[in-house]
């Protein structure tokens, strides 16, 4: 027994030693600050499928980022490239928003301590879009030599937070290990696309809902009638650039949630590093550009990457939808099979049936003591709170919830229109009543007072109510919506006090109290916060 | 007695049964529909009588008014008001056990102070 259960103890004990001995030539990590500096095979052979290869990159490096700057962590087994991760420092101040005497303090405080007032993180992925890691072999043991050359950046430049910007949820599976490493994993803004089976545009259009169809096919004939929109697909902007990028920022400027701020040079140099890839898709009414589009086509699968769009005929034209319309026309002739459309602007994009495809995002702070601070930003950073189109219906409804005066207004509006009704009705009524509850005497009851006019104007202030009661449900629950309607039995003594120095009774005074504390306390539970939910 | 508090009981339970049919309408349709209330309410007035939920309720808010209007036949207003409070109490059963509609302990006191305070006006 006793030599069993050495033989059952030993045994792991030298399994474990195999692999300390196997993991003995550890890996070299290699910090790079120049893709160039890498051989371009060993970048792209590390990377196969991903479309932002080494000479988007090179791009990328080139296009001068003020608020980026680019890393790249190399992992080396003996002199083969196992691991590869691109890595980007961001610093973002924080200051610009504050003015006047604050200004003042807050120059004396950054003297002292920068850093309050740059946020500087060290992200894995790319500031366009999507993360992707290149690994070959022990996807674990790679990636940990990764994240240390990350740690290693960061600790060689104080910047305090390290993240892992927009990964698959397929990726994301591989990543839980940095959760055990003290990173916080958050839902980023989902990425688009559609996979293109149609045979034409019609037969597109065929597929979308009704409602959506007939809007867009009402919009199509209304621009096609109207005016000549001419479409040039290009690989290089050449001297239109000036004119695009302008309509890049106009986009840029109305987008809340864009993340990155891209530099003339990048339309540019892209053109130049990827000409294979790179398009340009540019509309012009009579000559003057209205529209622009670039897109990175590879395979069969396309990606539109930024738009910029002239507001002062946008809405007019519904350009968005043009511009959409004559990509997908592009698409079809050209065999494309997917269609990827980047993150912003959901609104549109579902209704055109675009797929939401979720991205995860991993952030932790390198200070041990603020890190688990980061849980309060990272809850209240879900997509959904931004942008309407990505809640689903249960926060929808409890969107919905939410007390606001408006509703308020409404509620006493209703209740006091109900208590009208009621007086009428009651005026129209005698007070002889009915002694039996049976169908014979309720029956005769109506049909005895069913002239009075009273009783009719009472009827219909009623039915214009429910009305207004369905708009303030649609709004807010029941159980919020119905004693909040009981306000108006404390308002209306409230105002005869007021207004009519009518004297009260202290029992009617108490009554009044206990009403508004429960409407006091009735509104509070109708702010509950998501993540906080107290029920019964 | 007796018989205006039966009254009034049936009135509220048929006035709880109205107002659930009228949420489960409201609930089935699309807030954005909402938004241009100007332009909409006539959207808004047509999409809610198509809805057979909608009628439901109407039909038992009818059932409901005319018991309440015998029970107000009966006695002066104050006493039949100050018993019906107790449609607060049935919609916070009401809303949790058929709208499943989070009932935390803030509504449920809110609603009974209220309810208190109703009974306490109407009694004055």
């Amino acid at each position: 027994m006793s030599f069993l259960d050495e033989a059952t103890l030993l045994e792991p004990k030298e399994q474990e030693n195999q692999t300390f001995t196997e993991e003995k030539p550890a890996f070299r990590i290699e910090i790079v600050r120049k893709i160039e500096d890498i051989p371009i095979q060993e970048w792209n052979g590390i990377f196969p499928d991903v479309l932002e290869n080494y000479h988007f990159l090179k791009t990328l490096d080139e296009s001068g980022f003020d608020q980026f700057s680019f890393y790249y962590v190399l992992v080396y087994d003996n002199s083969t490239l196992v691991g590869a991760a691109p890595c980007f420092l961001m610093s973002y101040s924080l200051d610009t928003t504050v003015q006047g005497p604050l200004k003042n303090i807050a120059d004396a405080v950054k003297k002292f301590f920068p850093s309050l007032f740059t946020l500087r993180a060290l992200i894995c992925g790319y500031p366009t879009g999507q993360g992707h890691l290149g690994i070959r072999g022990d996807f674990n043991r790679v990636f940990e030599a990764i994240l240390s050359g990350m740690e290693r950046i960061a600790s060689d430049g104080k910047v305090p937070f390290i993240a892992f910007k927009d990964f698959s949820s397929a990726d994301a599976e591989r990543l839980y290990r940095l959760q055990q490493k003290g990173f916080y994993k958050f839902e980023s803004f989902p990425s688009t696309e559609m996979d293109i089976r149609f045979k034409s545009f019609d037969h597109y259009l065929s597929t979308l809902s009704g409602a959506t169809r007939y809007d867009l096919r009402r919009k199509f004939k209304k621009v096609d009638g109207h005016v000549n929109i001419d479409m040039e697909v290009t690989g290089s902007l050449n001297e239109a650039i000036d004119d695009a990028f302008g309509l890049y920022l106009q986009t840029e400027a109305r987008a809340d949630n864009h993340f990155e701020k891209i530099p003339k040079t990048f339309f540019k140099k892209v053109a130049e590093n990827m000409p294979g890839e790179t398009k340009y898709f540019l509309w012009r009414i009579n000559g003057k550009l209205v529209a622009f589009t670039f897109c990175l086509v590879s395979g069969e699968h396309l990606t539109d990457y930024y738009l910029g769009l002239d507001y002062s005929v946008a809405h007019q034209y519904h350009l968005f939808f043009v511009k959409f319309r004559d990509i997908m026309t592009w698409c079809l002739e050209n065999k494309i099979k997917k269609y990827e459309m980047g993150s912003a602007g959901y609104e549109p994009k579902k209704r055109l049936d675009f797929k939401l495809i979720p991205l995860y995002a991993y952030a932790k702070c390198r200070n041990k003591w603020i890190n688990p601070l980061l849980k309060i930003p990272v809850a209240l950073l879900k997509p959904a709170n931004f942008e309407e189109a990505l809640m689903n219906k249960k926060e929808k409804l409890r969107d919905q919830k939410k007390l606001t005066l408006k509703v308020f207004l409404a509620i006493l509006l209703c209740d006091v229109f109900d208590s009208l009704a009621q007086l009428l009705m009651k005026k129209g009524l005698p007070r002889t009543g009915i002694r039996l509850i049976n169908f014979q005497s309720v029956a005769d009851f109506f049909s005895h007072h069913a002239s009075s006019p009273f009783l009719h104007l009472g009827l219909l202030v009623y039915a214009s109510n429910f009305f207004i009661w369905m708009m303030i449900l649609s709004k807010v629950d029941l159980s919020i919506a119905l004693p909040m309607g009981g306000s108006s039995y404390a308002l209306i003594p409230l105002l005869a006090i007021i207004f009519l120095h009518e004297s009260v009774i202290p029992l009617r005074w108490l009554g009044i109290a206990l009403i508004v504390l429960g409407i006091y306390f009735v509104s509070k539970s109708g702010r509950l916060t998501p993540s906080n939910p107290r029920p019964l | 007695m007796i018989q205006v508090i039966l009254l009034v009981l049936l009135s509220e339970i048929f006035f709880t049964v109205g107002n659930v049919f009228f949420k489960k309408t409201a609930n089935r349709l699309e807030a954005r529909s909402l938004k241009n209330s100007h332009q909409n309410y006539f959207l808004f007035v047509g999409k809610v009588l198509v809805m057979p939920s909608a009628w439901l309720g109407i039909g038992s808010m009818v059932i409901a008014l005319a018991i309440w209007v015998m029970a107000l036949a009966q006695r002066d207003l104050s006493i039949v008001f100050a018993l019906g409070s107790i449609q607060y109490i049935l919609i916070l059963f009401a809303s949790r056990h058929f709208l499943s509609e989070e009932i935390d302990r803030a509504r449920v006191t809110g609603t009974i102070l209220i309810a208190t305070g109703i009974c306490l006006i109407a009694l004055s």
